[in-house]
């Protein structure tokens, strides 16, 4: 479903010079799978994911999704991936449901269907109450379900997840994973990075570990274990970043 | 492109600009209510301080008044005489002057002595004792009468204060009228008719109607204004739609969804540009109010005709909602680029000034409109609106249709500049 091959990405920076923010990075998802980007930040998780969603061009390597190119068919690699990252953000004077409708028009579903998508996705999130409020009145928790309700309303087969739990509290953290983990019960293709070892180690059924722009070990987290030699995943995340 | 994507995005944000009070403030009760408010209450300030100096009486003393027995008289309005000012234009509509007579409003001391020094008179018209003097040589009367030459009358007053400049200009006139009458009788005396002197009369018509006075005032003001208006009604909505995005944290949201980039800032256009037209019409409106309101309104009425025929109003808004695409255009990319609000904020001071220079063509005199001018961007929409303002519209048509089109180009070029704006994402990601 997602297919990335030797990614690279270089930024120039005035006073670093050049930067390689990814660095010869290759990997594979397929549906029904959770692909995990572990790192710490400034790893280049956010760089590899925004070329993932189209946001950014990749300086070399070829990214597909669902067999589109990204750089060839940048908006219908776009239609087929729901985007969510931790520090997104909602339209404060548009109500929950104005901002989900929005989304799913902008994803090219007509008002028809988005009505009744809207009253299913309310009910799985328990969202129904606050339906008809302005966001700016919306406690976190709630933004972060009017989010969720947002990247999911065309139903897309790829969800991307950019930290998604970052700066949440432990409840609305803890929603989070479980929609993943919902998602992947879908049967959707989905990619997630996270600096959280905990939630890697629940979620991913592989995981690469990224550093300075580099792969530095992939696999699932049990051989990335026994790869190390280390019971704990932190113990075996540190001895292959190679930083103690 | 498709239509259907830019009818989504522009729904939504006149939904987002009709919920934000500050939008709305800004774009319809500033012009509708501060405006004319702020320009009745200028005018009728400016009309009662014009008032409050021409009917005030103006207070001038004589130095040497004992050598000039016969001037001092006719001052001191023991002879008066029905004058008219001569000079002043109808159009002058803040001159209210006395009809009474020349002298009327001139309160004349003698007191003071032929020695007062220049630092003397200068601290009494300072302390408001005096608004001017009158310094009159000695034996000034003999010398009048043996008709010696090179005689000399010299007023001391302050160009800087308007009571004393006021009373120079009443003392002037009386000085003026009693050399008249000094004329007159001499001329009496040499068994002269006094027309002599006068072969023959100058009078003007002006042909002009009270329309097209109207047109050559407001073409001058008009256009500048309404490029003005149109460039801060868009600024707003052309923040909040960029850097409002980054700062609100949506627009990478935004730009991972399947529409393409230029439906985006198509969508987006049509709002910035629809904001700044219809703030343009609401300050015009506004204006008209303030100006149509109390004295100032019914001044106006007397010497023009306040009102403007329905092609003009089409062809002034035809030409400014290129103009408002071309602005949406610049303040969009502008806004894309800034990191934050307050950024965008900050390029808004400097860009003004580069909009209003040339804005200002319409004001300067003798800049007429030509082929090279109608290329220029602002400054041929500037031109072109003052014609089509003053009912010459028609006239022009060329020059109206190459400042459509080169601006609609420009427009069109602007699109395209900020569609790739928001492909680069250096200006989206930069932190």
């Amino acid at each position: 479903m997602i297919s990335v091959k030797n990614l690279s990405k270089i930024f120039k920076d005035r006073k670093r010079g050049e930067v390689r923010a990814v660095d010869n990075v290759s990997f594979t998802c397929d549906p029904g799978k959770i692909f995990g980007l572990l790192g710490p930040n400034g790893a280049g998780k956010t760089t590899t994911l925004r070329i993932i969603a189209t946001t950014m061009k990749p300086t070399s390597g070829s990214v597909e999704v669902d067999g589109l190119d990204v750089q060839k068919q940048p908006s219908q690699v776009r239609a087929k991936i729901g985007f969510l990252t931790g520090n997104t953000g909602l339209y404060q004077r548009l109500t929950a449901r104005e901002v989900i409708t929005y989304f799913g028009q902008l994803n090219g579903m007509d008002r028809k269907s988005i009505g009744p998508r809207i009253t299913e996705i309310a009910k799985w999130l328990d969202m129904e109450d606050f339906l008809g409020t302005k966001c700016s009145k919306l406690s976190s928790g709630m933004q972060q379900k009017v989010n969720i309700a947002r990247t999911i309303v065309h139903d897309p087969p790829v969800m991307v997840f950019d930290e998604p739990t970052v700066g949440l509290d432990i409840l609305a953290a803890r929603s989070i994973v479980e929609f993943i983990q919902f998602c992947k019960n879908q049967g959707k293709c989905i990619i997630f990075s996270t600096h959280i070892m905990r939630e890697a180690e629940r979620l991913c059924d592989e995981v690469a570990i990224i550093h300075k722009g580099k792969f530095f070990a992939q696999g699932t987290v049990d051989a990335l274990k026994q790869v190390a030699g280390e019971q704990e995943f932190e113990e075996a995340f540190v001895k292959i970043v190679g930083e103690e | 492109m498709n239509p259907r994507t830019i009818w989504i995005v522009f729904r939504k944000e006149v939904l987002d600009i009709i919920r934000d009070r500050r939008a709305v403030a800004f774009m319809i009760i500033m012009p509708l209510v501060l405006i004319p408010a702020l320009m009745y209450l200028i005018s009728t300030f400016a009309l009662s301080s014009e008032k409050g100096i021409a009917e005030r009486e103006s207070t001038v003393a004589v130095v040497g008044a004992e050598d000039a027995p016969g001037l001092l008289a006719y001052l001191r309005n023991e002879e008066r005489q029905r004058f008219n000012p001569p000079g002043e234009s109808e159009l002058d509509i803040f001159v209210i002057e006395d009809q009474s007579g020349v002298n009327a409003f001139i309160e004349v001391l003698d007191n003071l002595p032929a020695s007062a020094e220049a630092g003397e008179i200068r601290s009494l018209i300072d302390s408001k004792q005096l608004d001017a003097v009158l310094v009159v040589p000695p034996d000034f009367q003999s010398q009048l009468e043996s008709h010696d030459e090179g005689l000399n009358l010299r007023i001391d007053f302050l160009s800087t204060s308007d009571r004393s400049e006021k009373a120079y200009q009443r003392l002037r006139r009386s000085l003026s009228a009693y050399r008249e009458r000094v004329v007159e009788s001499r001329l009496t005396a040499a068994s002269l008719n006094a027309k002599i002197i006068e072969p023959f009369e100058t009078a003007g018509q002006d042909m002009a109607t009270g329309q097209e006075r109207a047109g050559e005032i407001f073409g001058r003001i008009l256009p500048y204004m309404i490029i003005l208006m149109t460039f801060n009604g868009a600024m707003f909505p052309a923040i909040n739609m960029a850097a409002g995005e980054k700062e609100q944290k949506t627009l990478e949201t935004l730009l991972a969804s399947p529409a393409s980039r230029i439906e985006l800032v198509t969508g987006k256009f049509v709002v910035i540009m629809l904001t700044g037209v219809i703030s343009s019409v609401l300050s015009l409106v506004g204006m008209y109010y303030g100006l149509s309101m109390g004295e100032i309104g019914a001044r106006l009425r007397q010497v023009m005709t306040l009102s403007i025929d329905t092609s003009t109003i089409v062809m002034a808004v035809l030409l400014v909602v290129p103009l408002a695409f071309v602005f949406a255009g610049v303040l969009l990319t502008i806004s894309v680029f800034a990191r934050s609000y307050r950024e965008a904020q900050g390029y808004m001071g400097p860009l003004t000034i580069l909009i209003i220079l040339p804005a200002f063509a319409s004001f300067l005199p003798g800049v007429e409109l030509n082929y090279t001018l109608s290329m220029v961007p602002v400054v041929n929409v500037s031109l072109v609106l003052k014609k089509v303002l003053a009912g010459q519209g028609f006239e022009v048509m060329h020059y109206y249709a190459l400042t459509f089109v080169s601006t609609l180009v420009i427009a069109g070029i602007a699109i395209w500049l900020c569609a790739r704006m928001f492909k680069n994402e250096n200006a989206i990601f930069k932190v």
